[in-house]
């Protein structure tokens, strides 16, 4: 462990980076090594009570706040993560003498200092993180507002040096160098406020937290967890992002049945890991990570990053305390915006501290599931109309596969075709002959569709990813008949009576209003899973001769038989082909309970 | 025209492109395709990023300027419905002596001289074009030439991007392709301050006043989900400014103000459409203290 520290007579000095979890812990250690008869910190003595009644409540986050004489209202958010915090609970914890030795200064700027990321104490050490700044800054000529209370911090130091008392001085980095440089003269007390009025503390608002807390609250939250941890011995940032993205990844699968595959991951890594060193830093902020998981996987990914991140679990709804709202602005912090397009609502969000904007939520958790029934169903007609569209893409599709194959490459001789082969022309240039290519006209048209997404196999205990199988029926003459097997509707919900289902693989046949509910439907029982099932009724309610089939795998002998029997060809082609983007968005539909939720559901689901 | 012999086969190469355009404002976009490009070592490998968003947001100039920021020549490369596979890599001409000679794409210009290369509206390109790009966006850093018969390795200094629709009028990329063109960057419409140093970075002769009409009436549109973008937003007030230095050039400040409302409408119209003009005449009247 470290040896080396900073020390004046019987005063243990620990600088930290405001609010950082890296020197909170470093408060910690040294607080055990030192073991010290009391605490100072720099807080002014006028805001004492209000500060210890916050650090009190931790886990709980509050806010001190108070007017200034100009009439601008200071705000001081108590964070666990924080240097001085944690000094004060463990003063607190050991019951011993704490004192507040700042001075009260008002219109104190907003001083912007670069300082190296805090994450390097993780790897070189406190003390020469420390050192290396106080090398560069120790000649810096303070500004006067900060040199009254580093005269202040001093002649307090020196005050409580003289009464023997073992003494651990928590202060800011950049004052560590100007305070160390007064103690080397005796100092008079400076003159300022002692006390004052209307110093308020008030309940931090849960919306409020992800936005004005300098560490993300996830971080924050597990920094709680390990300093009430007895056998914990460290906390670090990034193990930390690799658990958030674990937890946002198990998140996405359970609500969005997409699975990060490993090259996603190491991507996602690879990328937070540069952007984070372009900027100066070691570790990626919350910024930068939400930005990478977005990068490279989608939207709904980001979104569950920055959701999971934005825990924090002790944050209530029903506090002792007022409850206060704060925005970004309201403490001056630098903030970026991000925009989430996620399938299910378009989100304006920012992010660390990033606010959000409102979106509709359920006033009680569980609300919208718990209404629904389910009795009277029907769909969401924007997104009819994407499927079906892609339908006839996908058609389309296997008419230019079939025609592809049908074009030869033949010597000039007569008619041009469709135009010079360059490459078969350049490649016989000795010859001299000029190669055409001829496409031969495709016989037969597409009637069925069948995409299957997921095969979802049962596994050894017959449980099924995609249970609910439906067979609807075309509403109108444009619109075919529809079987599926998905998501069971009413386990994800995104508004009142309307919930957010995923595709595992679906059939369209046209004209409408002819189909059987094919899963109950006997004729097709010698199907031995759900993707024959589809693909054999697709087969016989085909009224073309070409049945398309996009899959991961190839249909089945099984399925090959049976349509060559009814005189049908199956069109295979592989789902890889596809643009995932496209396959993401038609494979996510809502289910309505009722007609007259299409009313509304505008409002909960953006356009397709 | 420089040319260079690559396995015995001479190939001429293209000129880097020098085009006025210049990033303003959201420098972390731009730090996050420098960091999609950036090499930690020797193995380390640059990723290929794909920058999306709706027309006009940006997309091409990020890229060129993030290019220019690391100080190496730009190749842009324009992709359409009928770029082939050749085309992206080497194209036989015909000379005067009646022989073959083979013209290095843009990209494979940037590959040996080690730029980079910015493939323009990349989704317009078929996945039989892409395929022929497929080796180069993996470790395997070349390219092959079927009809000159060689292989091209690319220089460790280039770098590729490309820029991609946000709509449904391309075509569809095959995850195999998807996964070597990452990451994604999302280019969004810009928040109302950097909308108005973008307008006052391109239109420097025109007055705040009008820049501000405009900027009420993009961010009213994003808000309302409109795909109306900066650039139109420059073309508005560009048209209106030419239509009034036409008409009213000697007129008085009041004067031209009064000329500029109708002028601003008729852009609007003539460059997005009637709802748009509407919208933006509602505007006018609004802040003209009409009712």
């Amino acid at each position: 462990m470290e040896s080396h520290n900073f020390s004046w007579k019987n005063i243990r000095f620990v600088p930290v980076v405001h609010n950082r979890m890296e020197f909170a812990v470093e408060v910690r250690r040294q607080f055990e090594e030192f073991r010290p008869d009391g605490v100072a910190v720099e807080f002014p003595p006028t805001l004492k009570d209000q500060v210890l009644r916050a650090v009190k409540r931790l886990p709980l986050l509050s806010v001190v706040y108070y007017q200034e004489g100009d009439g601008t209202l200071a705000y001081l958010v108590i964070e666990p993560t924080d240097g001085q915090v944690e000094a004060l609970r463990l003063a607190l914890e050991k019951d011993i003498p704490v004192h507040f030795i700042d001075r009260d200064t008002e219109g104190y700027p907003a001083n912007r200092y670069s300082l190296p990321d805090p994450y390097a104490v993780t790897r070189i050490g406190h003390y020469a993180y420390c050192e290396a700044y106080f090398r560069i800054f120790k000649d810096r000529d303070p500004p006067p507002k900060d040199r009254l209370r580093e005269k202040s911090m001093a002649f307090h130091l020196q005050r409580l040096s003289r009464e023997g008392r073992r003494t651990l001085f928590v202060c800011g980095l950049t004052h560590f160098p100007g305070v160390l440089k007064m103690l080397r003269e005796p100092q008079a007390e400076v003159i300022g406020r002692r006390s004052r009025e209307g110093v308020g503390l008030a309940h931090l608002h849960r919306e409020s937290s992800r936005e004005v807390l300098t560490e993300m609250p996830f971080l924050a939250a597990e920094y709680e967890r390990f300093r009430s941890r007895k056998d914990a011995s460290s906390i670090d940032r990034i193990r930390i992002q690799g658990l958030l993205i674990e937890q946002a990844r198990e998140r996405h699968l359970r609500k969005n049945r997409e699975e990060l595959n490993p090259a996603q991951l190491k991507l996602l890594y690879t990328f937070a890991r540069k952007y984070a060193l372009l900027t100066g830093h070691l570790a990626p902020d919350f910024y930068q990570l939400v930005v990478a998981a977005r990068g490279c996987a989608d939207d709904e990914f980001a979104y569950e990053v920055w959701d999971k991140g934005n825990e924090y679990p002790w944050q209530t709804d029903q506090p002792d305390l007022p409850v206060i709202r704060l925005r970004g602005e309201d403490l001056f912090l630098d903030q970026k915006r991000i925009r989430f397009h996620r399938r299910l609502r378009t989100l304006r969000r920012r992010l660390v501290p990033l606010p959000g904007k409102k979106r509709p939520r359920e006033r009680v958790p569980g609300e919208w599931k718990k209404a629904f029934q389910g009795l009277y169903i029907c769909s969401y007609p924007p997104e009819d109309v994407l499927v079906e569209g892609y339908g006839r893409h996908l058609q389309k599709r296997a008419l230019e596969i079939k025609s592809e194959e049908n074009s030869r490459i033949v010597p000039f001789t007569c008619s041009m075709f469709e135009g010079i082969d360059i490459r078969q022309t350049v490649r016989e240039w000795l010859k001299g002959d000029i190669y055409v290519r001829e496409a031969m006209p495709f016989r037969g048209k597409v009637g069925s569709v069948v995409v299957i997404f997921d095969p979802d196999l049962p596994d050894k205990e017959g449980k099924e990813a995609f249970p609910w199988r439906v067979t609807w029926l075309g509403e109108h003459e444009q619109e075919s008949d529809m079987a599926f097997y998905s998501t069971p509707a009413g386990e994800v919900m995104d508004g009142p009576g309307i919930s957010r289902c995923q595709y595992g693989g679906f059939m369209l046949t046209y004209p409408p209003l002819r189909v059987y509910d094919i899963w109950k439907d006997s004729f097709f029982d010698m199907a031995r899973n759900k993707p024959e099932r589809l693909l054999m009724a697709a087969i016989d309610y085909s009224l073309e001769k070409h049945v398309v089939y996009v899959a991961p795998d190839p249909p089945s002998g099984r399925c090959r038989s049976l349509a060559a029997k009814l005189g049908k060809k199956i069109v295979y082609m592989p789902i890889g082909s596809f643009s995932p983007v496209t396959l993401k968005k038609i494979r996510v539909f809502h289910v309505l309970e009722g007609h007259h939720v299409r009313r509304y559901a505008g409002h909960f689901i953006p356009t397709p | 025209m420089e040319k260079m012999t690559i396995d015995g086969v001479e190939i001429q190469l293209s000129q880097p492109d020098e085009v006025p355009m210049r990033w303003v404002g959201r420098e972390e976009l731009v730090t996050q395709v420098l960091a999609a490009w950036m090499v930690l070592g020797e193995d380390d490998l640059p990723l290929n990023p794909r920058l999306v968003g709706k027309p006009g947001v940006g997309k091409t100039t990020l890229a060129y300027y993030a290019g220019r920021l690391l100080g190496k020549p730009v190749y842009l490369f324009q992709a359409t419905m009928d770029t082939r596979p050749e085309d992206l890599i080497l194209t036989p001409v015909i000379s005067d002596e009646k022989k073959i000679k083979y013209m290095a794409s843009s990209i494979v210009s940037a590959m040996v001289k080690g730029g980079i290369a910015i493939i323009d509206e990349g989704n317009r390109m078929s996945e039989k074009s892409w395929a022929s790009l497929a080796p180069l966006m993996d470790r395997r850093r070349y390219v092959e030439s079927v009809v000159a018969g060689i292989k091209i390795k690319a220089h460790p200094g280039f770098r590729l991007c490309t820029t991609m629709n946000d709509d449904a009028s391309t075509f569809e990329l095959p995850e195999y392709i998807h996964s070597r063109l990452q990451p994604r960057i999302f280019i969004d419409f810009p928040e109302r301050d950097e909308e108005l140093m973008i307008l006052r970075d391109n239109l420097p002769y025109a007055d705040r006043g009008i820049l501000e009409y405009v900027v009420d009436f993009l961010q009213a549109a994003h808000g309302a989900g409109e795909p109306y973008s900066v650039r139109d937003g420059i073309n508005i007030a560009s048209y209106a400014l030419k239509r009034l230095a036409c008409n009213g050039g000697g007129a008085s400040p009041g004067e031209q103000d009064r000329k500029l409302g109708p002028y601003m409408k008729e852009a609007a119209s003539m460059i997005l459409d009637s709802t748009a003009a509407e919208y933006f005449g509602m505007l006018m009247d609004e802040e003209n203290g009409k009712p």
